[in-house]
């Protein structure tokens, strides 16, 4: 059996993993806005060979947050709770953040009459992004978090959806579906 | 953007009812595809992964068409409709988190993860949290099988032991912090 000193520098340890990896949550966080704003200039140009980058940037920091909230659920102190006010501050913004890369992208593709075979794979990739991004941060969590700019955003990512889902499945295409 | 403000078409119920019978042909797929997969991680060959990913997310898009089709339907609201959606997608979720526990014993069980196996075990982490968060959510919680919540109770068990114990299979660019 652990004694308490142990246990304690169990704690700490686990405390300054935390830390450390949430300074590189936040380095993964500026790696996301970097590589959006990356994809979204080459959208414009029909190109979307950065935008495997951003989604793949984006599947790192999710990674890491999982790890980082599982690390913190073990650890229940005062020091604790700081960081994890941080992770979901980190978190909500990262999320916001994903809303609006989203919002932009689909804004760059529904644009277009038809999508080129690249496009389309972008085009769906983000209207899930953009659906799954909104319901987590309506979720309990997030929703007191959200700033202005971000609730605007949820407002514009319902229309959009709405409209983009009206016009699939013809701009999807979906192989074994007749609209 | 201005074609938002255009007013939507009301779907009619036989156009919902056509998209629904392509989502239970797409979960067919998923759960033939995800048995390939099986298969193949057994033998370390690990290019059909890809396949059973995109199945997983035809899947989830139709879903997401279909909900809000759901929402604009003439008429008005159709519960059985809704109801079959509900049903459908919950039989998914739970058949993904099943899915997603099997790939990571598989995997999990490896000392080093081979080349091509590491993207896998991390995009299967990333599901099964996303599909144990879902089948956590109010919509669904009171609606689950006594299957899937034990499946959820191994799910956070085998989350916890990934994360504290085998920090050397995610190798995550933290600069040494996993």
């Amino acid at each position: 059996m652990l004694s308490t000193t142990q246990i304690d520098r169990e704690k700490e340890q686990v405390i300054a993993k935390v830390r450390e990896m949430l300074v590189a949550l936040e380095r993964g966080a500026t790696r996301v806005i970097l590589a959006a704003q990356q994809a979204a200039n080459d959208a414009n140009d029909d190109k979307y060979k950065a935008y495997l980058a951003f989604r793949e940037v984006v599947d790192d920091f999710d990674t890491l947050a999982i790890v980082i909230e599982y690390k913190l659920k073990r650890v229940r102190d005062e020091k604790a709770d700081a960081l994890a006010e941080k992770f979901d501050e980190l978190t909500a913004f990262m999320l916001s953040s994903i809303v609006t890369a989203s919002l932009h992208f689909l804004r760059i593709l529904a644009e277009k009459k038809e999508l080129p075979l690249g496009a389309r794979d972008v085009f769906k990739s983000e209207l899930r992004s953009l659906y799954h991004a909104k319901e987590r941060i309506e979720s309990e969590r997030y929703v007191n978090r959200l700033n202005k700019r971000t609730r605007a955003d949820l407002v514009a990512a319902e229309q959009i959806l709405e409209v983009v889902i009206e016009r699939a499945p013809r701009l999807l295409r979906f192989d074994d579906v007749q609209d | 953007m201005a074609t938002v403000q255009r007013a939507l078409t009301k779907h009619t119920r036989s156009e919902v009812e056509g998209l629904l019978g392509a989502l239970e042909a797409h979960a067919d797929k998923v759960i033939a595809a995800a048995k390939d997969v099986t298969k193949a991680l057994a033998e370390e060959e690990f290019g059909i992964y890809a396949r059973f990913r995109g199945h997983c997310d035809d899947f989830d898009t139709l879903a997401i068409v279909i909900e809000y089709r759901l929402k604009n339907l003439r008429g008005g609201r159709d519960k059985a409709l809704e109801a079959q959606f509900e049903e459908l997608t919950l039989f998914m979720l739970s058949a993904t988190l099943q899915t997603s526990l099997h790939f990571l014993r598989i995997l999990a069980n490896r000392n080093e993860l081979p080349l091509g196996s590491k993207d896998i075990f991390l995009s299967e982490l990333r599901s099964l949290y996303r599909v144990k968060q879902l089948l956590e959510m109010e919509r669904f919680r009171n609606k689950i099988s006594s299957r899937a919540v034990k499946d959820i109770e191994t799910a956070e068990e085998i989350l916890g032991v990934i994360i504290e114990r085998a920090p050397s299979l995610l190798q995550l660019e933290t600069g040494g912090a996993a």
